[in-house]
């Protein structure tokens, strides 16, 4: 069978550790050829790694929210790879930030927070617009959380065949992550933002705009949250990166018609699974 | 001024000069509420004036709830007229269209423009605010969002055009849901307002020229949001925290039932 993405190419944000690795792995392995970013000089192993295994790949040292280091980034893959099908905007940080936290420490977590994980969509994701536009088509995949899109809301995903979901047997889960996750879950529900504008925007471009709310999953970030909170449980049932970057191929292998303009939950507990387009336990704009 | 049910108490409402902050300001102090209006236009001086004028208590600064000197000066300003805190509306809010095929330039100097006002402000009001309400034993924010963030009842939501608009308005869910959580223990309440089609200077800046008459009277009324504002704090002490209240056209302007807390941000599906 020929390889899904075979002479496309991709952009993925964030991609030295964790679920970012996972993508440009995934997205290689399908022929897409990859340009791949973080601040963190670990990606440049990936870049290595990518082209041993025979793709084409290009590592790029970037601060997302800056926007210069985007510029540079879109501008130096469309040079060398012509073009950009794919952008998966992935670069997320996390840290603890709260309502009571004094004005110093929050306009720094506003500048690290807020400024990677929801300008630096917006930045790379007005970057490569007008080169999906002039390519007639593609996808941007938004790398969200299930605080904004949970197996409990906006309405309820089955519990039916899912034993492991520690919400199983209780109310539904509510969203947020809880009092410290101020300015975290700012940064992911604002993507909604982008995620449904952009997928009206750019429907008649063959453009699809799409999010992975991620429940926790064996990361470089999920593993920090865990040394910080080391009674959370949160690793117990952790997914595996190479499980949701499965996932990630699946939207894309719907192709144009595919859907557009969803938050994916992809809960822990749950099956890792693509819904079924328009299920009612996806967050649509429509829901009338 | 007749006794109201807020005499002695204290506001700050961001974006005073028009619209829904101006109504909010002066709902309050007809309820006795000291206010303290701020704005970056000079029209909130006679916001403030116009409740002086009916027996009031309002000052009115002109700042920039981005910058943290300005946000700072005002709650001082408000925490020295009022002996005290009890209530932020963050209000302040900008909208432009920011369409997807804007130039790169444009691009940047939209975030600017709208994220600093809509989201950074009403962070560092928030942030700037949270000590004194904990130290006056309780009180409530209000985080003025829009009706994009709950599920649909019309058409028209989360238009094309205005990303950064919505991804702000998205993105005060995570203010509104975790200082409710982080603040219950001090009986500081966190709700967030969530309205359609409101007459508005903003709305009404989004047309050239006037509004089509029999269009503009479909609209709800700033003073009804206003009253959704004071039936939030009517509730008391005991009241709901956490929520997002709607607002529709065609739709009764009402606080509605508590939802229950996996709907109090998300919203309930509609029928």
């Amino acid at each position: 069978m020929a390889r899904l993405l075979e002479g496309k190419s991709a952009i993925v944000t964030g991609a030295a550790l964790g679920l970012g690795n996972a993508f440009a792995r995934a997205l290689a392995a399908e022929g897409a050829s990859l340009t791949v970013c973080d601040v963190r000089v670990e990606v440049n192993d990936l870049a290595t790694t990518l082209e041993a295994g025979g793709a084409r790949a290009q590592a790029l040292s970037a601060d997302v929210s800056v926007a210069a280091d985007v510029r540079r980034v879109v501008d130096g893959h469309a040079e060398r790879f012509g073009g950009i099908d794919v952008l998966v905007s992935n670069a997320g940080v996390w840290g603890p930030s709260t309502a009571t936290d004094d004005l110093d420490k929050t306009l720094a977590d506003y500048e690290a927070i807020v400024n990677t994980n929801l300008k630096g969509a917006y930045l790379f994701g007005r970057a490569v617009i007008p080169h999906l536009i002039a390519g007639g088509g593609g996808n941007i995949v938004h790398i969200s959380s299930d605080h904004v899109c949970t197996c409990g809301t906006p309405a309820l995903r089955p519990h039916a065949n899912t034993p492991a979901c520690a919400w199983r047997d209780g109310p539904p889960r509510p969203t947020g992550g809880g009092p410290d996750m101020d300015l975290y879950d700012a940064s992911k529900w604002g993507l909604n933002g982008f995620t449904i504008p952009w997928s009206k925007a750019l429907a008649e471009h063959g453009i699809r705009v799409n999010a992975l709310c991620m429940g926790a999953t064996d990361s470089h970030m999920v593993r920090t949250f865990h040394a910080a909170n080391p009674g959370s449980g949160i690793l117990d049932n952790a997914m595996r990166a190479e499980d949701v970057a499965a996932l990630l191929i699946a939207l894309l292998r719907e192709g144009p018609e595919g859907r557009t303009g969803q938050n994916i939950n992809i809960a822990v507990g749950h099956p890792i699974e693509l819904p079924p387009p328009g299920s009612p336990y996806l967050f649509t704009e429509a829901r009338t | 001024m007749s006794a109201g049910f807020l005499d002695g108490q204290q506001a700050i409402i961001t974006g005073a000069a028009q619209g829904l902050g101006a109504a909010f300001a002066e709902a309050l102090a007809a309820e006795g509420a000291g206010v303290t209006l701020c704005d970056v236009k000079d029209e909130v001086e006679a916001v403030a004036a116009g409740i002086r004028a009916r027996g009031g208590s309002a000052q009115a600064h002109i700042a920039d709830v981005a910058v943290r000197e300005d946000v700072e000066r005002v709650v001082a300003e408000a925490v020295a007229a009022g002996g005290g805190l009890d209530l932020l509306v963050n209000n302040a809010s900008r909208w432009a269209q920011s369409p997807v095929t804007d130039s790169w330039e444009k691009a940047l100097a939209s975030w600017d423009l709208i994220m600093d006002t809509n989201l950074k402000g009403a962070v560092l009001c928030g942030r700037a605010c949270v000590p004194h309400l904990i130290a006056r034993g309780g009180g409530n924010i209000v985080n003025i969002s829009t009706y994009y963030v709950l599920p649909a009842r019309s058409a028209g939501t989360n238009p094309p055009g205005t990303d950064l608009y919505a991804a702000s308005k998205w993105a005060l869910n995570g203010l509104t849901q975790a200082w409710s959580q982080a603040l219950a223990g001090h009986g500081v309440r966190v709700n967030a307002l969530c309205m359609g089609a409101t007459d508005t200077a903003m709305l009404r800046g989004l047309f050239e020229g006037d509004p089509p008459a029999d269009f503009a009277a479909t609209w709800m009324r700033p003073q009804q949001i206003a009253g959704q504002l004071l039936d939030i704090l009517r509730e008391g002490a005991e009241g709901r925290t956490g929520e997002n209240i709607g607002a529709w056209v065609g739709y009764p302007v009402e606080l509605g039932p508590r939802k229950p807390p996996h709907e109090a941000i998300a919203g309930s599906p509609v029928a």
